[in-house]
């Protein structure tokens, strides 16, 4: 029993340090075993979507963040079932994200018959398959943006119901306020806007096809949502370390 | 009830030293906030009865935080078993029982008459104390407790890192919201921030080590095991949060 209970405190330790460098290795392998996969296992009549290694080791990263980030112990002032609620709510919310990143790439894989024409990878029935290629096409280049507004959603909802709880207690302009204005304004809002006005420029440019703006918008978008992962990281940090609060 | 104090004062004392006050502040301006806003004032009248005060100094600072918030004094009654808390208590607060808000001093819940009522009822870190807390919170509700009038309990949760092993330790947050919903009380909660800010050097004495794991991990075999433990729970600028709950049960009306 005495092994045991060291053995699982070892662990749990071992965790703690380990993170951050798991996290980066995991983005890493994932990417390395997506982009062998794509290069040795993907038969060559298959065109798949350029950036799908890219995109789903992006997503895992974030996922793997979160779970992180989640583990916090719950925002100040909350309803304990708004806490419970957002820590599995955010998990749930990226993995699907990450499942429907999955969907689209089946969806926009295509193969090339003997005559050399292309054809989706999967058919579904006329009408069933006209919607759902309409979806595909609609939420595809998005995807990764998604989880920015999301996370930018999360910090607006939370900063609503902490200011409403506190006000209830009689506790005005709190550390957890200041905490959630500060990840809003100096996280969200810097990498949220600019995205936004980019794929509407691209969106209005006459000279961008689709392809090279779904090139542009997944690259950008996979470069965001590790930038924003960082970003919270260095706030968290420096919030803690430069007031010795906790969030 | 367990003889907390006989049993763990001097090392509940020398933990309360460790522990962020600020945080300490906060957690009963905030439950004074709560009453404040949970329970109707009516021509300036409020009655408290904390149940478990120990030394008092935490109710009377809630009414005077209720005072300052709403200028109205409230009337405190109290539940202690402890002679030596209520020796202390009696230091506290009674000598100035006259001017103060002390109206009723009891030994026990049992010795609470039906007649006497009370708009709220505050557990602070007391819950974990009484053997059958839905039996005597029934009691109180139905018996003490005014219509519209509310329950407010400062309780740890059961996940809470620091307390991990203590096996007596019952009622904690989800226990009591369930003997909420059990007693028909609108239950409301908040999660707070309660600190224990560890040495900078980490160096506890291993005496005082010894004593704090006692009480608050006695299934640690060893300080050094304790000492591990703590610098495991945590965080980079050596704090541990125990996440305090603020549960609110709130009476109906007409009940």
């Amino acid at each position: 029993m005495r092994f045991l209970d060291k053995l699982a405190r070892g662990l749990r330790a071992a965790k703690t340090w380990l993170l951050p460098l798991t996290h980066l290795l995991g983005f890493v392998l994932i990417l390395l075993v997506l982009t062998a996969m794509k290069r040795w296992t993907i038969p060559d009549s298959w065109k798949v979507p350029p950036l799908a290694a890219w995109e789903f080791a992006a997503l895992v990263h974030v996922f793997l963040v979160a779970q992180k980030m989640m583990d916090f112990r719950g925002f100040e002032y909350a309803s304990k079932r708004f806490n419970s609620w957002i820590r599995r709510g955010v998990l749930n919310v990226i993995g699907l994200f990450i499942l429907l990143k999955l969907a689209t790439f089946f969806f926009e894989t295509k193969t090339t018959d003997e005559k050399g024409i292309l054809s989706p990878l999967v058919t579904l029935g006329s009408s069933a398959g006209g919607t759902v290629n309409q979806a595909i096409e609609l939420v595809s280049p998005y995807i990764l943006v998604m989880p920015l507004f999301f996370f930018f959603l999360v910090n607006v909802y939370a900063r609503h119901h902490v200011i409403m709880r506190a006000r209830q207690l009689r506790m005005l302009h709190t550390d957890q306020e200041l905490y959630l204005t500060g990840l809003i304004k100096f996280v969200d809002l810097p990498v949220i806007l600019p995205f936004s006005l980019m794929v509407g420029y691209l969106k209005l440019d006459p000279v961008c096809g689709p392809d090279s703006e779904g090139l542009v918008v997944g690259i950008i978008g996979c470069c965001l949502l590790i930038v924003s992962n960082l970003l919270t990281g260095v706030f968290d940090e420096h919030w803690v370390s430069a007031a010795g609060r906790d969030r | 009830m367990i003889d907390f104090w006989t049993e763990f004062d001097k090392s509940y004392r020398l933990f309360s030293q460790f522990c962020d006050s600020d945080d300490w502040h906060r957690i009963l301006r905030a439950v004074a906030g709560a009453v404040i806003h949970h329970v109707e004032l009516t021509d300036c009248q409020l009655s408290l009865l904390d149940v478990g005060c120990g030394s008092g100094v935490a109710s009377e600072t809630i009414c005077e935080q209720i005072y300052s918030q709403t200028r109205c004094f409230p009337s405190l009654s109290v539940v202690e078993p402890s002679s030596i808390a209520r020796d202390r208590f009696s230091a506290n607060i009674l000598a100035n029982a006259d001017a103060g808000p002390l109206k009723h001093s009891f030994r026990t819940i049992c010795e609470i008459p039906s007649d006497f009522k009370v708009d709220a009822i505050l557990f602070l870190h007391s819950t974990y104390y009484l053997d059958d807390l839905e039996k005597e919170l029934r009691r109180l509700v139905d018996s003490n407790l005014r219509p519209g009038g509310a329950v407010f309990t400062l309780v740890l949760p059961e996940q809470s890192p620091f307390f991990l092993g203590i096996r007596h330790l019952n009622n904690c947050s989800d226990a009591v919201e369930s003997i909420f919903r059990a007693l028909s009380l609108k239950t409301d909660s908040f999660e707070l921030k309660s600190r224990f800010i560890l040495p900078r050097n980490g160096a506890l004495t291993d005496a005082e080590a010894d004593r704090m794991r006692k009480f608050f991990m006695p299934n640690a075999p060893s300080c050094a095991d304790f000492k591990s433990r703590l610098r495991e729970y945590s965080n980079a600028d050596g704090l541990i949060d125990f996440r305090d709950h603020l549960l609110i049960g709130k009476k109906k009306m007409r009940q």
